[in-house]
């Protein structure tokens, strides 16, 4: 108890030595954290992008609609079928059906893939709503309206406003053909919906096709995007596996799922120098104020202190420091972190690869906090910590009382 | 024409000739003017829509030729000439839909052809155009006329296990295949022939081979085998219901069915065939595509 | 005067100039590594899309990326390739035909992206010559063949040596047929890729489409993909007017371009974050080293020494520890780039996980560190301007110490 007290008192004997110590301590801590939410962020960021701009976390097939997309390899009653989804509780779930199609507007044509979409499902799903580089969304409840990909707008000439004729096979056989106006067209996201892209209402779709209510797919965001493979399991035991085949986009985009892999990789190495060099800070001020109390080591020896209690005493005052710093630290970077995921970094003043037209990019990073990279950086720095400080206390038993403050001078 | 630039000289002869083969070529007619001939009939005959008139109506007239020389002049000359109106049925049935269709079909050569929808009510007015190597498609609800892009050769046509691609080939199969008779005698208690295409070693087309069956008797066709390059069959097409249409004796019923999905079928049934009206090319116009009064 | 007792000091009191030094140094060679590692990683990145694409730069007429029909091309490549090839910063330019199509056997029909290549010409499609699996590649200019990915090989049921027919518009837009042989199949392991590409000769293609001696495209590969935007004006001052245009990989490969736009955000953002903790550690260590010597400045003031001078030994100190830490920082740094840009960092084995299937072909799972001299140059200045800067403030509280207030503290 008086080893407790006296370790604390002499933490504030000296308060601008402690102060630097925990300010280096906490200042580390902080941009663990920081670096941890950051990279964490970026990540999600990267899935975002491939998922939440047209496919979605899950998606819900026809077991062989993937393998030619065939629109007869549909899913019937979409309502139990989009009730069992959101059920799970998992997150929101929108209806899609697909067609491939040949698109034209005055005398242009081209191939494109009909997206039958429903507008107030689909928000909740992805964000291709909020990438429009001219006109606007789908209205819900209005017929005969669709949004174009870029490339495919330019190759047709075709703006909002303009009309463009559908021609599609349909379900019985027949050549489904209709006339649409567009409403707007998409920036560029990425090329199967640049170049091909038609979003149009899922019941003008159908109607086109022929079709029923049957769609092709059920696209699904998850609440939380890091449960993934929990998810797409928990999503298949809810479905009837003979009839649906659920699939996540890491299945469904391995490419994308190894190039994201390979970032995540990398990412850890970053994370490691980040840590390392925040270590680095904190180790070469804790040695520091350590050496530096060699003197002080010595008066107390020679006041009759055992090796044994000046270690304690200065591990006690170590653990205090501690302490302080996971808390101050800690709340800096967790406030810190929150801004940054909630608020982002403006990259735009970048310029460089930001600056092409059309992006669908939007220039803020932002950070991703979990409860993870809290413990971990706290971990990480009481071990540095720790480490660091064993050599000085291995010094500072062995110390004899004249040498130190004779040194000292 | 101007895709086929690629395969350079030697493919404008529409005929290769193979050695080895005369003493069967001589069962069907005897030289060179003979086998020309024999080989024009089959490729009418495996032809699917168009030269299948024509195939009818040289078949009819066989009897009152006096030599094979003859025949094949008036073929030639018909060949250029002739032109058609005809109306059919074509019922389809997929796996996962049948379709049945009312259709009015006018032809001029194997160059030309326009079909129009007329049943059901639905797609009525829809038409295709045939000229050259291009289709264009009419659109009566959007009142378009869409060029059929590549991307949608391979798909089907109307619905029906025809593909865009076959109604555009067909018109080259002389410049594609090469034939012989691979057979004559007895089958089924018919005399008839099997003739064998084998497509040119340039030739883009996918098949292995197409085997013909036809009546020594009348010439007229019974079945096509198309086989894939390792031999396996793909898809039969079958003559059936001969009948006098349009004063001559045709096979009235054409049935496709392919080799991998035997419970499907396209069948087609000429209702009406008149010939000898006398179209020009220029009937086969875009502008003739869009005439209200086509479907009536 | 100054000089002197500050390196006196400095040797006297060896332990601590030398861990702030180490510090320094260590701090100065982490960041070293981690730009490093950071523009190498993102080069690999750039590098692993482009190698699949039309490269970092690509000439093609203006239309063909909205909708590459074969009626766009460049009549005449040649003053284009000569003009490219002229650039410095060229690495390779690969004249293409590329297009959209059908191929069919008897067994069906499917949509491909092909692509008419030079197979006489080194380093072009490596990436299908490195993941052939059956046969060979494209041995002739002008041969019917075609070297297809496994998986359309298998949808359409094709063999070595079969034949298949690939169906497009030629260069007067007119629809045409012609026929090729598999002369190989590929399986890169990516779906995509595997199901939907295949690679004819070029000179065939120029006949089938009636292109004469032209080409859609000319892919541009560069020396070093940092230098890309001098490669783009320097290109674009030398190409022949036309309708043809000078196209970056961003435009023409929006996917990748997202991720490379983030993963490139993330890299200015580590190097600033490093840079700021280097920065703080070294302006810890000089406050702390400064107030442990309070009582030694003190007596320093005491015996006549004038504040100034206290300020600018304090200074010289500073100067001299950064300098010698980043020197000693600059060696280490170099060195660990050195090993990691020869011999990599293997990413698939950090990984749990072991089943990279595009390891090696589409993506290059070792990471090669990349150090650009610039960054290196910059970041050795940005450590020295601010450790000297936050150097400041501790040698100015060193200067107002008065002697008393030193003396009284033990």
């Amino acid at each position: 108890m008086t080893l407790l007290k006296m370790a604390w008192r002499n933490l504030w004997r000296n308060p601008k030595r402690t102060l630097i110590t925990l300010f280096s301590m906490t200042f580390g801590l902080t941009m663990m954290i920081v670096g941890y939410a950051l990279s964490d962020g970026m990540l999600n960021q990267m899935v975002h992008y491939a998922t939440l701009l047209g496919t979605g976390h899950v998606q819900v097939h026809h077991p062989d609609y993937l393998e030619d997309h065939s629109i007869y390899d549909s899913m019937d009653d979409p309502a139990a079928l989009l009730a069992a989804v959101t059920s799970t509780g998992l997150g929101s779930a929108s209806p899609r059906v697909f067609a491939t199609a040949l698109v034209s507007s005055g005398q242009q044509s081209a191939g494109g893939q009909l997206w039958g979409i429903d507008p107030d499902l689909e928000s909740s799903v992805t964000e291709l709503d909020q990438h429009l580089e001219t006109g606007t969304w789908l209205t819900p409840g209005a017929k005969g309206q669709v949004v174009l990909g870029r490339n495919l707008a330019k190759t047709l000439s075709a703006g909002p406003g303009d009309e463009v004729v559908v021609l599609t096979q349909a379900a019985d056989g027949s050549l489904g053909n209709a006339l649409y106006t567009v409403s707007g067209t998409l920036k560029s996201i990425g090329e199967r919906l640049d170049r091909g892209g038609v979003i149009m209402h899922i019941r003008d779709l159908s109607e086109l096709l022929v079709m029923d209510s049957e769609i092709h797919e059920v696209a699904i965001r998850l609440n939380d995007p890091n449960e993934l493979d929990w998810a797409t399991l928990t999503l298949s035991k809810a479905l009837d596996e003979e009839k649906y085949k659920v699939e996540n986009w890491k299945q469904l985009f391995p490419e994308l799922a190894e190039y994201l892999r390979l970032s995540s990789s990398s990412m850890t190495i970053v994370l490691f120098i980040i840590f390392a060099v925040a270590s680095l800070g904190i180790v070469n001020t804790q040695l520091m104020s350590l050496f530096e109390r060699t003197r002080e080591v010595g008066i107390m020896r020679a006041l009759g202190m055992g090796p044994l209690s000046v270690v304690w005493l200065i591990l006690l005052e170590t653990v205090f420091l501690i302490l302080m710093a996971a808390v101050t630290g800690g709340i800096a970077g967790i406030l810190w972190a929150l801004r940054l995921e909630h608020v982002g970094w403006d990259i735009s003043w970048m310029g460089g690869s930001f600056a092409f037209v059309g992006v669908a990019f939007d220039p803020h990073m932002y950070a991703t906090l979990t409860s993870v990279a809290v413990i971990h950086s706290i971990v990480v720095m009481i071990v540095v910590v720790l480490m660091a400080s064993l050599y000085p206390f291995i010094r500072a038993a062995r110390i004899s009382p004249v040498d130190a403050i004779g040194r000292g001078r | 024409m101007k895709g086929r630039r690629a395969e350079g000289g030697g493919r404008s002869s529409p005929l290769t000739r193979r050695r080895g083969d005369t003493h069967r070529r001589t069962v069907v007619c005897s030289g060179q003017a003979e086998t020309r001939w024999e080989w024009k009939i089959i490729t009418q005959r495996v032809s699917i829509f168009i030269a299948f008139f024509l195939v009818c109506f040289f078949s009819s007239s066989i009897s009152s030729a006096a030599t094979a020389k003859e025949i094949l002049e008036k073929v030639d000359d018909l060949w250029r000439g002739e032109s058609s109106f005809a109306e059919m049925t074509m019922d389809v049935v997929t796996e996962n839909y049948e379709r049945s269709m009312k259709l009015k079909a006018w032809s001029l050569g194997k160059e030309h052809s326009l079909f129009v929808i007329t049943y059901p009510p639905k797609d009525r007015g829809v038409a295709t155009l045939k000229a050259e190597e291009n289709i264009w498609n009419y659109l009566p609800r959007v009142n378009r006329v869409i060029r059929v892009p590549t991307s949608m050769m391979m798909a089907n046509w109307m619905g029906s296990h025809f593909t865009n691609d076959d109604l555009v080939k067909e018109s080259r199969m002389s410049e594609d295949y090469d034939a012989e008779v691979t057979f004559e005698g007895e089958k089924d208690g018919t005399n008839v022939y099997e003739i064998t295409l084998v497509p040119k070693p340039e030739a883009p087309v996918v098949w292995g081979r197409i085997e013909i069956t036809v009546v020594q008797e009348t010439l007229m066709p019974v079945k096509s085998l198309y086989y894939d390059e390792d031999g396996g069959l793909s898809r039969t097409m079958i003559f059936d219901k001969v009948k006098m249409l349009g004063e001559r004796l045709v096979p009235t019923v054409m049935i496709l069915i392919p080799e991998d999905k035997p419970e499907e079928k396209t069948v087609i049934t000429y209702d009406s065939l008149e010939l000898g009206l006398g179209l020009t090319p220029d009937f086969f116009s875009r502008a003739t595509l869009t005439r209200k009064d086509l479907v009536r | 005067m100054v000089m002197k007792l500050a390196f006196r000091n400095l040797r006297r009191n060896l332990r601590r100039s030398l861990l702030t030094v180490t510090a320094i140094a260590l701090g100065t060679a982490l960041a070293l590594f981690s730009i490093g590692l950071g523009d190498g990683g993102h080069r690999q990145m750039i590098e692993n899309g482009v190698r699949i694409g039309q490269g970092h730069l690509t000439v093609q007429r203006e239309g063909f990326l909205e909708s590459p029909s074969s009626s766009l091309y460049i009549r005449d490549p040649g003053p284009f390739l000569d003009a490219v090839t002229l650039s410095p910063y060229v690495d390779n330019a690969y004249p293409r035909i590329r297009g959209e199509g059908i191929l069919a056997t008897a067994a069906g029909a499917e949509g491909v992206m092909f692509q008419g290549i030079d197979p006489a010409m080194p380093g072009e499609a490596t990436i299908f010559r490195d993941s052939l699996t059956e046969g060979e590649f494209l041995t002739d200019f002008n041969a019917a063949q075609v070297v297809l990915g496994k998986k359309l090989a298998d949808r359409l049921k094709l063999a070595l040596g079969k034949k298949v027919v690939l169906t497009t518009q030629d260069a007067g837009g007119e629809i045409t047929s012609t026929l090729v042989r598999v002369k190989g199949i590929f399986r890169s392991g990516s779906g995509t890729i595997d199901g939907s590409i295949c690679l004819m000769p070029m000179g065939y293609l120029q006949k089938a489409l009636g292109m004469g001696e032209g080409v859609t495209s000319i892919a541009i590969y560069l020396h070093n993909p940092f230098k890309q935007e001098e490669a783009l004006a320097d290109i674009g001052r030398q190409l022949p007017p036309g309708p043809e245009h000078l196209y970056e990989w961003q435009t023409l490969q929006p996917d990748l371009r997202d991720y490379v736009v983030i993963d490139d955000a993330f890299g200015y953002m580590i190097y600033a974050i490093v840079l700021l903790i280097v920065a703080i550690g070294v302006l810890n260590t000089i406050l702390m080293s400064v107030m442990e010597r309070r009582r030694e400045i003190g007596i320093l003031t005491a015996v006549g020494m004038e504040n100034r001078d206290v300020m600018k030994m304090i200074l010289v100190e500073t100067v001299f520890i950064t300098f010698m830490g980043i020197t000693l920082g600059v060696i280490i740094g170099l060195g660990v780039n050195w090993y990691f840009s020869t011999y990599g960092l293997d990413l698939s084995s950090l990984s749990s996980q072991n089943d990279w299937s595009l390891a090696g072909t589409v993506i290059d799972p070792v990471l090669r560190s990349h150090l650009r001299p610039h960054r290196a140059v910059g970041l050795c200045l940005a450590v020295f301007l601010l450790t000297v800067t936050m150097g400041i403030y501790p040698a100015w509280k060193a200067s107002r110490i008065l002697p008393v207030e030193a003396m009284e503290k033990p």
